[in-house]
């Protein structure tokens, strides 16, 4: 009979304190909610009739006036793009927009985004650093095109990285544009850098190194092999209908050292992309197996690591919680965020989070 | 119908190494009297070389500018690692951020300029007496930097140009106030913005944090504020330090650009994928509440056997 109640008593025990560990332990913090609303503005018919998502309409101006759009005076018209012109609206102090970013609306532009990656990539696109669009997939030709709507006046960053069949990443490409208010604004002619691998990080003088990746189909590949004193090689390859590029490049020509190499895309159209990511090899007994320990090289220093440089915190993007990490420990020492070792977390280190900048 | 569409193609864009940036000033020259304010762009230029970190210092004479503020609206930076200061003792005003991806240059067909770093807001003092009219050099001190976006930090090769300001005597009936007109005419509140709340070991202990960024496209961010739950809205900067640790209140960050105008976003905590010691403590009491169940039935089961046999 006691047994019988120590074990009720037990089982209960066990229960609440299992009832508290998940209360207390059932809390974080995941979604985020924005609140901002943005209008798009489209002129559908310039016939004094509102249209659309038409703000006016030649001298039809919605019963509107500057003062019910939050100005103190003048006179408001009409934009050839139905859009309101407030130029001749009068302000005699700031006018606070409510949260979410309610108040006067302007005009919208639009942004069309038209290029070329490799057939069935994956795209990110980023505005200003921030992933905006994501798994965006390009067509068998490589083609893509992004329409963003509703976009404010102003200069933007828009960032493009692809990833192809198999899972390799480009660096990001980055477009800088100003947007003027209430027009459409076309970008044609995005050439994704090529993906680009190595057979090997480490061989011996005369081996062949197998370095390949993706490209736009049938794209002129330019792959750029540089040793330590900057003296560089040039080799040229072409990418398959299917964006496949492979060269075989012949080492014997090279001498023991660490190399680096990257290649870059050019269409017959006259299209060129800038380089692709930087990849790295040694030739030479110092990285082969079963050497003397005196000449083997540290395997940090490799410099083929440098993939995910700047990823503090391990989630395998580079974006702004390891920019945080970064400013938490600027100027100062710290294991984590000295990305280049040199003893200071400082503006190297912040200029090669740019680089593998993820978002 | 009628709706404006511009074109940008890369076809003529072919990039050229040169390593070289150049900082400069716009306009390059300007004359303006006592009591008027004007503002001065920073940009860059980098003949197709991509940059990514620009740290930037200028020097200005004191006796008759002084800086009112200045704005990163419009901006090519979107990561500022230092918020744009400046010292009217010293005669300074210094900048640092960086691009992510890079920025190699503006593109043909771009309506815009695209290059601008920042909007330094200066005013002409009028407590000294300015007769002959002065020239003044508002200058990039040698120490600025920019580093090329090569995954490396590489230094480039820095080309700098200033502006000569020509301050004129006396004071007009109407003095021009630039700034002021700028932010007369900001309608516009900061960009939509993400907040995310954060725990590594490395940073403040392992303690939570929060990380917000974002950019307004015409006077600039001002500051940010965070409100926790029901307490106070408080000035801010990213990373922010929670003050209360257990994530059981809704946070509210709210982003004010330079008129005045604010963007608020709020992240609420919800409950997280639950860590794999969890799932066994509730595995543990399912099996728990299956054997009490069970013996339960048994129980009953055999309750009523012995009733059916009595009977």
């Amino acid at each position: 009979m006691t047994g019988k109640i120590v074990f009720k008593v037990f089982i209960l025990a066990l229960v609440i304190f299992a009832g508290l560990v998940l209360y207390f332990d059932n809390v974080s913090a995941q979604s985020a909610s924005v609140t901002a609303t943005v209008r798009v503005n489209l002129c559908v018919n310039q016939n004094e009739i509102i249209e659309g998502d038409e703000q006016c309409d030649g001298s039809n101006l919605d019963s509107q006036t500057c003062q019910s759009l939050g100005y103190n005076g003048g006179t408001l018209s009409c934009n050839n793009n139905c859009s309101f012109n407030t130029s001749a609206c009068t302000v005699t102090a700031p006018v606070v927009a409510g949260p979410g970013g309610g108040g006067y609306t302007p005009p919208s532009s639009t942004v069309i985004l038209e290029g070329t990656a490799y057939p069935e990539a994956t795209l990110t696109i980023l505005k200003d650093g921030q992933i905006f669009v994501a798994g965006k997939k390009a067509d068998s030709l490589g083609k893509f095109t992004e329409r963003i709507f509703g976009i404010s006046s102003g200069v933007y960053t828009f960032g493009f990285r692809a990833k192809d069949k198999e899972w390799r990443e480009s660096v990001v490409f980055n477009v800088t544009v100003t947007v003027p208010e209430g027009v459409t604004v076309m970008v044609s002619g995005i050439l994704i850098p090529p993906t680009i691998e190595l057979g090997k990080l480490s061989l011996k003088k005369g081996d062949i190194l197998d370095i390949f990746g993706e490209s736009s189909p049938q794209s002129e590949l330019e792959i750029s092999i540089t040793d330590a004193s900057s003296t560089e090689t040039i080799k040229r390859s072409l990418a398959e209908k299917d964006g496949v590029w492979l060269f075989s490049f012949d080492t014997s020509v090279l001498s023991e050292g660490f190399y680096q190499v990257k290649a870059r895309a050019k269409t017959s159209d006259g299209l060129e992309s800038p380089f692709s990511k930087i990849v790295s090899f040694a030739i030479g007994k110092a990285l082969l197996p079963g050497e003397g320990p005196e000449e083997e090289i540290p395997e940090e220093e490799i410099p083929e690591k440098a993939g995910i440089l700047g990823d503090f915190n391990g989630d395998n993007r580079i974006n702004l919680t390891d920019f945080s990490i970064l400013l938490h420990w600027w100027d100062r020492y710290s294991a984590a965020a000295d990305i280049n070792k040199d003893g200071f977390v400082d503006l190297v280190d912040f200029s090669i989070m740019m680089y593998y900048w993820t978002g | 119908m009628k709706r404006y569409l511009l074109i940008i193609s890369f076809l003529l864009f072919l990039p050229i190494s040169s390593h070289a940036a150049t900082l400069y000033l716009e306009p390059e020259s300007a004359d303006y009297y006592q009591g008027e304010s004007f503002i001065l762009t920073a940009r860059v230029l980098t003949k197709g070389e991509c940059i990514n970190t620009i740290e930037a210092h200028l020097k200005f004479p004191t006796d008759f500018l002084e800086i009112k503020d200045i704005s990163q609206g419009n901006s090519i930076i979107s990561l500022w690692l230092q918020e744009p200061r400046f010292s009217n003792k010293d005669g300074t005003a210094d900048f640092l951020g960086g691009i992510p991806g890079g920025y190699c240059g503006q593109i043909p067909g771009d309506p815009g300029e695209s290059n601008l770093l920042a909007k330094i807001i200066f005013g002409v003092k009028t407590e000294a007496l300015v007769y002959p009219p002065v020239s003044l050099g508002i200058e990039f001190s040698k120490v600025s930097q920019v580093l090329l976006n090569d995954g490396l930090g590489t230094p480039a090769e820095i080309i700098s140009r200033g502006a000569r300001i020509m301050v004129l005597s006396g004071q007009p009936a109407m003095p021009r106030q630039e700034w002021l007109q700028e932010l007369e005419k900001d309608k516009i509140p900061p960009e939509p913005f993400e907040i995310k709340i954060n725990q590594e070991p490395s940073t403040f202990e392992g303690k939570y944090f929060l990380t917000f960024n974002t950019s307004d496209k015409q006077t600039g961010v001002d500051h940010y504020e965070v409100k926790e739950g029901k307490g106070e809205w408080l000035k801010a900067a990213s990373p922010y330090l929670l003050k209360n640790q257990n994530l059981k209140n809704k946070i509210l960050v709210r982003a004010f650009d330079k008129a005045g105008n604010e963007r608020i976003t709020e992240i609420i905590p919800s409950e997280k994928s639950k860590p794999f010691y969890q799932w066994i403590i509730i595995a543990i009491l399912a099996m728990i509440i299956i054997i009490w169940l069970r013996k339960k039935l048994k129980a009953r089961k055999k309750n009523e056997n012995e009733i059916i046999s009595d009977i």
